[in-house]
């Protein structure tokens, strides 16, 4: 017992009493428990170092960046989205295009200048017939043969080939790469006016029987396509009256690369008969193109 | 007031004695240590739970009177600070804060275990703390007195014996080592209350002790 002070006059504290509380108060915490609040103490700092003021934050928020990384790969990958341009996100590849005698609003890339360039080469030719089938209401149902590529504007060197390349057919010039829908359209713009949306085979139907004979064969790949080409393949063989050069040019490119050389070489023939300036009218391809020898 | 140091030289505290001293002085303040753990500074929590260990164990086992329930209450208490310690702002003493929270899970305990509901508050009481209406401790029977032959038992007897509400303050003032004010903001109670509790509680520990003159 220790020497006890003076007594507080004020009551709250006794010499004798503080001494023998202090005697008493020796009791302290288990070691495990001591052990276990330390523990949990530097667990709580350990796992977390906080600077300085940091509050503690609920443990969706200490765990925002697997989130936030998320959000930012999200936000990147809709950002090269909407920069990308629309065409790269839907335009099918050019080899795989079906190819289809169904006209389409979607791709009517032939621009007016490209079909003014045919017409005056027509006219300043002299050729009456070209005149009136481009004076002639009645749409042509072929014109577009690739729908799905849009490729507005062709540049000067495709225009020039535009006459060589119609409807579709691989371009045969190595210097033009292939540019099917546009030189098609271009082909085909004899008709300048925009078809309005109707099989081939249907047009064909209602066409007059020298209009229709008047008409080139569609070159497309479909049963449509192939039956108009009969039908325009037997009203001209009864009625050789003369295509327009740039339609007789296709057929006898496509009878070319179908295979048929001999059919192929027989309009060729026809051609020059009919043309005398055949040599100016005709591409270098025609022009000094030899049916192979059977 | 400082709680003492685990001195057996063994156990899972003997790497904390084998520590270096970390960069924090001995005359640190409570507060400035507090904050330093607020901003991840481990060492800083342990000189705090190295100083006050000692008085809120024996706060809450004076209280309860059972030591595995006071282990519970003490380690509740600490961890509360462990969890609050984001929060904790430096408007007042570190200690006060502390017993405050040790206070409120005595409270919560005694809220659990029903005892709350056995009182009734008296007609003098000045204040709605549960302490106030818990009755005292029945320690102070005969048999339990006649165990009682040393002066340390004696005064824990005799204190025992004490109403709840004078051994809140007498603790709060002892062991806390808060000062009337502290003690009637922590309890929620009138200066002059406190001041007549804590004295009512030394006078009647001085006279349990009288005889040991």
């Amino acid at each position: 017992m220790t020497i006890p002070g003076p007594r507080d006059p004020t009551g709250l504290s006794d010499p004798r009493v503080d001494a023998a509380w202090r005697d008493l108060s020796r009791e302290e915490p288990p070691a495990s428990v001591d052990a276990a609040v330390l523990a949990a103490a530097r667990r709580e700092v350990g796992a977390k170092p906080q600077s300085t003021g940091a509050r503690e934050v609920p443990a969706l928020r200490r765990q925002w960046w697997p989130l936030a990384a998320a959000a930012t790969i999200a936000a990147i990958a809709v950002g090269v989205l909407q920069l990308t341009p629309s065409d790269r996100l839907v335009a099918p590849a050019p080899d795989k295009t079906v190819v289809t005698d169904m006209p389409t609003t979607a791709a009517r890339p032939a621009p007016e200048k490209a079909t003014t360039a045919p017409r005056a080469e027509a006219v300043k030719s002299g050729r009456g017939d070209n005149d009136a089938l481009a004076g002639g209401a009645t749409p042509r149902a072929d014109a577009p043969r690739r729908p799905a590529r849009a490729d507005p504007a062709p540049s000067p060197g495709k225009r020039e080939s535009a006459a060589g390349n119609a409807h579709g057919m691989p371009e045969p010039f190595p210097a033009a790469p292939p540019q099917p829908a546009a030189t098609g359209t271009a082909a085909g713009s004899l008709a300048a006016p925009a078809p309005p949306l109707r099989p081939a085979a249907a047009a064909a139907a209602q066409l007059p029987p020298e209009d229709a004979a008047a008409r080139p064969a569609p070159l497309a790949k479909t049963a449509a396509g192939r039956a108009t080409d009969s039908v325009l393949d037997e009203a001209r063989a009864k009625d050789r009256a003369p295509l327009p050069v740039a339609d007789w040019i296709a057929l006898i490119r496509r009878l070319r690369y179908e295979g048929k050389s001999a059919d192929a070489a027989k309009e060729l023939a026809a051609f020059r008969a009919a043309h005398v300036d055949h040599e100016k009218l005709l591409p270098p391809d025609l022009r000094d193109w030899r049916p192979p020898q059977q | 007031m400082n709680g003492g140091v685990d001195c057996a030289g063994h156990g899972p505290l003997a790497y904390l004695r084998a520590m270096p001293a970390p960069a924090i002085a001995a005359e640190t303040r409570d507060e400035d240590l507090m904050l330093a753990y607020a901003a991840a500074d481990a060492a800083a929590f342990d000189v705090l739970y190295t100083r006050h260990k000692g008085g809120v164990y024996r706060y809450v086992l004076r209280h309860c009177g059972h030591a595995g329930v006071a282990d519970e209450l003490f380690q509740d208490v600490w961890m509360n600070v462990i969890r609050a310690r984001a929060s904790y702002v430096p408007s007042a003493k570190f200690t006060t804060w502390l017993y405050r929270i040790a206070h409120n899970r005595l409270i919560d305990h005694w809220r659990a275990t029903g005892q709350v509901e056995l009182v009734t508050a008296g007609p003098d009481d000045d204040t709605d703390d549960p302490l106030d209406a818990l009755p005292a401790a029945h320690n102070d029977e005969p048999e339990v007195r006649a165990g009682a032959r040393e002066v340390s038992e004696r005064l824990k007897t005799a204190f025992a014996s004490l109403p709840a509400a004078q051994r809140e303050a007498f603790l709060l003032h002892q062991e806390g080592g808060l000062d009337l004010a502290e003690i009637a903001a922590l309890t929620g109670s009138g200066v002059e209350t406190v001041k007549s509790r804590i004295r009512y509680a030394v006078m009647k520990l001085r006279t349990e002790l009288g005889d040991l003159q």
